[in-house]
């Protein structure tokens, strides 16, 4: 990635500054929108929003440490009709832009004329557990800063705690952290359209950036690595075999909520939800009689192995459906673990690169010899 | 048919329940033998510890 920017600024003023940034560019009309999380009424959530009046970024919090929705489905929905006309600005987790590369790919957003704003993860809370943070009045950029040295938070969402992918990559602009020491933040423009839009930021050149946040990314990547594979042995003695899946799937109640909230499941019907999966009441009967029982509704189990079998080599591990889902099935641990191997199979990464095919997109002559016979 | 097999490896199912094989019109003994094979298999394995449950 040729890197053409590295400056550094106060930490303390980061959410003023980024502010103040991104209300010049539209002020300036290097922009026309900015899509970034705002406060809501409630004082208790942050949402996504697009702001179009440059005084509107006032109620703005960039940094808020909560995803109520995946930016990458946003952004489908408004840019697969009809790709952006004009430049807007875009602030996202490296999950959301992991996954609107992947929705890219798989031609349901546009990247035209959106410039990608991304910024170094620390985690971030459920809606509930940081809707009580608030109320408790709890400090977020201190805590940021300790999950930044290392330290573990336990009320993280658990994709986060074991989040290997947690440093941006692909984007037009990095918001920095790794490689520096906590008392600056770093903005790295890795294109010409970031480069110019950085243009209106003043800050101190970063010098030997480059080297000191490689070895703090790696550091950093390494650590979570070793949490996710901790995470990936307890799920594998909680959940699989035929009586711990039961056993963790008894709490569904079908009400697909993990699939709704998914950005890569982006089917306007679901098979699972089409005429597929309507049957004449023989049917019941017959099931039921084969075993005597029939759990109610049907096909709890293939639900989650039909969708795990149709998106899990797109999966990007972003937590949105375990969030969602109202009975505490860790879904989205299940989903990474599967995905992980299912992506692994074909040395892939959902929403690494933009320019490396979705597997199932492409045919391989030589892949894959072992299974299909000869 | 990759993936599923390592979605049902990674879940701790039995992935060699499930099979795909490419046989066109005309080869007929090919059809023959995989069906055979397939199972003479699966008797080996013994019935689908799934099939007895109610609640999957
Ligand atoms: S899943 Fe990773 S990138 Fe997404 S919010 Fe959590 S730590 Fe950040
Ligand atoms: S399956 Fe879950 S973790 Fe994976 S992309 Fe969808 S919402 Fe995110
Ligand atoms: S959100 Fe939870 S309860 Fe609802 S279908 Fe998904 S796993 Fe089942």
């Amino acid at each position: 990635m040729a890197s053409n920017k590295w400056i550094k600024l106060p930490k303390e003023n980061r959410d003023a500054l980024v502010k103040g940034w991104l209300k010049t560019l539209l002020e300036k009309g290097a922009v026309s929108g900015v899509v970034v999380p705002s406060t809501l009424p409630s004082g208790a959530n942050a949402a996504q929003s697009l702001i179009t009046d440059p005084a509107m970024l006032e109620d703005t919090q960039p940094f808020a440490p909560v995803m109520a929705v995946s930016t990458a489905k946003i952004l489908s929905r408004m840019t697969r009709l009809k790709p952006m006309e004009k430049p807007v600005a875009v602030l996202l987790r490296p999950c959301e832009l992991r996954a609107t590369i992947e929705l890219t790919k798989l031609k349901q957003a546009n990247l035209d004329n959106l410039l990608l704003i991304a910024m170094d993860c620390a985690g971030t809370f459920s809606v509930k557990t940081y809707a009580s943070l608030v109320q408790e009045g709890t400090n977020f950029d201190e805590m940021e800063e300790k999950l930044f040295g290392g330290e573990e938070e336990p009320l993280l969402r658990p994709v986060c705690q074991g989040c290997e992918w947690s440093v941006p990559g692909g984007c037009d602009i990095t918001i920095a952290r790794h490689g520096l020491d906590g008392t600056t933040f770093g903005l790295i423009a890795h294109t010409e359209r970031g480069e110019a839009a950085l243009g209106e930021m003043e800050g101190e050149a970063w010098e030997g950036g480059e080297e000191a946040r490689a070895a703090a990314v790696e550091k950093w990547t390494q650590d979570k690595i070793a949490k996710r594979d901790a995470q990936f042995a307890e799920l594998k003695e909680r959940v699989t075999g035929v009586e711990n899946l039961l056993k963790t799937y008894a709490a569904c109640i079908n009400c697909h909520n993990c699939m709704t909230v998914c950005p890569i499941c982006f089917c306007k019907e679901c098979f699972f939800d089409s005429a597929v999966f309507e049957f004449e009441s023989d049917r019941f009967m017959d099931w039921s009689k084969a075993r005597g029982n029939l759990r109610l509704p049907t096909d709890t189990l293939l639900f989650h192995i039909g969708r795990m079998n149709h998106m899990s080599t797109s999966c990007v591990a972003c937590g949105m459906c375990q969030d969602a889902c109202p009975n505490d099935i860790p879904v989205a641990q299940i989903f990474k673990m599967v995905g992980f191997n299912t992506q692994s199979r074909f040395d892939y990464v959902a929403g690494r690169r933009l320019d490396e095919p979705v597997p199932l997109a492409e045919f391989r002559e030589d892949e894959l010899h072992e299974i299909g016979g000869e | 048919m990759a993936i599923l097999k390592t979605i049902f490896d990674t879940l701790g199912l039995e992935s060699d329940r499930v099979h795909l094989e490419w046989i066109s019109a005309s080869e007929g003994k090919k059809f023959a033998d995989t069906v055979k094979k397939i199972t003479d298999e699966t008797k080996q394995q013994g019935p689908n510890p799934l099939a007895k449950q109610w609640s999957i």
